[in-house]
């Protein structure tokens, strides 16, 4: 996977702790998850957007319905990394982010994580925010 | 666009998104394997094409073909 040209990337830089790796010693497959939902957040506040508004005054918020995440490579604790994030794809019904994990040069992750717009007190699927499906890459 | 030209175009698009063979005119989509998420693409979809706004309080209103033939038709000034 590669970056498309000309796409909004966001960069969150992860120390990986030691809690995040398992027997073997590295990254156990479910952090990258948690790492990933980060680098969402981090995308969303670099753009200017508060997600944390948007689900206290307007009730609505962001839920995973497709997470798909190739595993390169082996992190390990105490390693840097770099979370590189952009919107592959964004409308009415879906917005998927795409990310890049990396060490230095090296991808070690690279994933598409889907996510679809919820009515948080009724559980209900709704449209997404105009100001997200502004995300939308150029066609 | 004629009435039944635009049912099946419409037809068309649903069966696209939900990717299935058949959408009868009044089977429920749920019972299609329509989740809520498709049932935005189609709506999404069908404004692009016709250039329409379908507000979000109407959403609820699309339970099978013939309900998103109405609402269409109605938009359309059919």
């Amino acid at each position: 996977m590669r970056i498309p040209e000309g796409v909004y990337v966001a960069k969150l830089a992860l120390r990986v702790g030691y809690a995040d790796t398992d027997r073997a010693q590295v990254v156990h497959h479910s952090t990258y998850l948690r790492y990933l939902e980060a680098a969402r957040v981090e995308y969303l506040r670099s753009r200017g957007f508060d997600f944390r508004a948007m689900e206290l005054e307007q009730g609505l918020s962001l839920a995973v319905v497709e997470a798909n995440v190739r595993y390169r490579a082996g992190a390990r604790f105490d390693d840097l990394l770099e979370l590189r994030t952009w919107v592959g794809e964004a409308s009415r019904a879906k917005l998927r982010f795409d990310s890049l994990v990396l060490r230095g040069e090296e991808i070690m992750t690279s994933a598409h994580i889907t996510v679809c717009c919820v009515k948080i007190p009724e559980a209900r699927l709704v449209s997404m925010p105009a100001a997200l499906i502004a995300y939308a890459p150029a066609r | 666009m004629a009435q039944e030209e635009l049912r099946e175009a419409l037809r068309e698009i649903v069966a696209e998104i939900a990717e299935i063979d058949e959408v009868p005119d009044d089977k429920p989509f749920k019972d299609l394997g329509i989740d809520s998420m498709m049932a935005i693409e189609i709506v999404a979809e069908v404004e692009r094409r016709y250039k329409l706004k379908i507000p979000e309080q109407e959403l609820e209103q699309i339970r099978d073909l013939n309900s998103v033939v109405s609402m269409v038709s109605s938009k359309l000034g059919k």
